[in-house]
């Protein structure tokens, strides 16, 4: 399967199926709908992260879902599954973005708006984290998406530059002014408490 | 590639996975519907492939791409490269080079570190995919019928404000539709009852009290409203114009029911019993 054999590719990712990523790979349904199940939650949390909102998340998951479903013949198991995933679909949405850019205001769609009574049912571990990304929210998306490439995904300075084709320092300027905003945002507590007056 | 210790946040990054969160929950619905969408969209690029492919197939295909693509400026045959994966893409599709050629074709001479991030997005190729390319299509809008059916859904999740602006989206883009009245008095109904916004409620309530055919269950939602308020006299005035407008109706029933309580709660009133 990977060009150093497959006990070594095994070995990158022991929890992986192998088998069934073999099946996927020959475009067996049954296979491809099983893994685009398993992948699907974590590709949404993902493009949460690197987009702005909730409202478009669904739609950019579901292309980056594509991309990655259709590079699976190409996975020669270095590295997890998982984080070549990561790649793909960071890609993905960048290439979004980038599309996106010629909006210069993102209206606020008000199903974004989430009912504090939900999110008081749900785990900390979420709420956290949907805390963390409306801070996100508040950041220019150049410096949000180094910002998660770096913190979420361990992607390097150097490689982040060679992605978005971007000097090294000024990745590490752009790191570097967004984690002061974002730890200014996160001590705020509530961003959305900001924008509130400017929502109709 | 990935960086062994990764980074300390103090602004508290969580690590990615499949967990809750960040992205909102999903309806189980919609999620089959994304895994079903994809998984066709894959295998219908792949049955096209099954058609035998001879080389002079290929360069005139390539030929009459080229010729078709001439007039934009940014686009030419070099910037292409033929999906030659049967598993993969159609036979026909040329695939531009840009995100999804890296991942189908790596170059020879690109080092084995998958982890190497090639610089996709920053060539001056368009990273939109030739239009000969099956495009993942975004999913269709919506009808009226199917967004309230989501918002109701919402509702029946406990999600409050986020049902209420499902709601309000619908009484906005879909005005015309007759689903636009029910999302309307659905959304009256959630800030009554569910977000503590009487005043809010008796908003949308009067603005369907002037007309349609839901103003009877609107008249009597104004009442309900100033009953929150603590608005008797506005209270009983909605109730009687409900009595009045649908006699036979359910809601006059309850008008009725409760005009007789308030009148008692007066009498009560005007005389103490001390």
């Amino acid at each position: 399967m990977g060009s150093r054999g497959p006990s070594v590719a095994k070995d990158a990712d022991p929890t992986l199926d192998w088998e069934l990523l073999a099946q996927a790979q020959s475009g067996n349904r049954a296979a491809l709908s099983e893994m685009a199940r398993g992948l699907l939650p974590r590709v949404r949390n993902l493009v949460r992260y690197l987009i702005r909102g909730d409202t478009d998340v669904d739609d950019v998951a579901q292309e980056a879902l594509i991309a990655v479903l259709r590079g699976l013949p190409s996975f020669e198991g270095e590295g997890t599954l998982c984080s070549w995933s990561d790649r793909v679909v960071a890609r993905t949405t960048f290439a979004w973005l980038r599309r996106e850019r010629r909006r210069s205001h993102v209206v606020r769609d008000p199903m974004e708006l989430e009912s504090q009574t939900s999110q008081a049912a749900m785990p900390d571990e979420y709420v956290g984290r949907r805390r963390l990304v409306e801070a996100l929210d508040e950041l220019p998306s150049e410096q949000r998406y180094v910002l998660v490439l770096h913190h979420v995904l361990g992607v390097t300075v150097p490689e982040i530059a060679r992605e978005i084709n971007t000097p090294a320092e000024t990745v590490r300027t752009r790191l570097r002014t967004g984690r002061n905003k974002l730890r200014v945002l996160v001590d705020r507590g509530q961003p959305r408490q900001e924008r509130s007056d400017d929502e109709p | 590639m990935t960086n062994p210790s990764r980074p300390k946040d103090p602004s508290g990054f969580r690590h990615l996975d499949a967990g809750l969160g960040p992205a909102l929950p999903m309806d189980p619905l919609a999620f089959d519907r994304i895994v079903e969408q994809a998984v066709e969209t894959i295998l219908d690029g792949s049955r096209t492939v099954e058609r035998p492919r001879r080389p002079w197939q290929w360069l005139a295909l390539a030929a009459i791409v080229v010729a078709s693509t001439a007039g934009a400026a940014t686009l030419t045959a070099r910037h292409f490269i033929v999906a030659r994966a049967p598993a993969l893409a159609s036979s026909n599709v040329l695939v531009p080079l840009g995100v999804n050629s890296k991942i189908l074709h790596p170059p020879k001479h690109r080092s084995n570190d998958v982890d190497e991030l090639p610089a996709t997005a920053t060539t001056s190729m368009p990273t939109s995919p030739s239009p000969s390319v099956p495009l993942p299509s975004p999913p269709k809008p919506a009808a009226a019928e199917d967004r309230l059916a989501q918002a109701n859904q919402l509702r029946q999740a406990g999600r409050w404000q986020e049902a209420e602006a499902a709601y309000l989206q619908i009484a906005t883009h879909y005005a015309a539709a007759p689903e636009a009245e029910v999302a309307s008095l659905a959304a009256a109904a959630l800030r009554l009852e569910h977000l503590s916004d009487p005043q809010g409620a008796l908003r949308l309530y009067e603005s369907l009290a002037q007309g349609g055919r839901l103003s009877v269950e609107a008249r009597f939602g104004v009442a309900r409203c100033q009953r929150a308020l603590g608005n008797p006299a506005a209270e009983a005035a909605a109730l009687a114009m409900v009595v009045e407008l649908a006699p036979q109706s359910l809601q006059a029933d309850r008008a009725r029911q409760r005009l007789s309580q308030l009148r008692q709660e007066n009498a009560t009133s005007l005389n103490p019993k001390d």
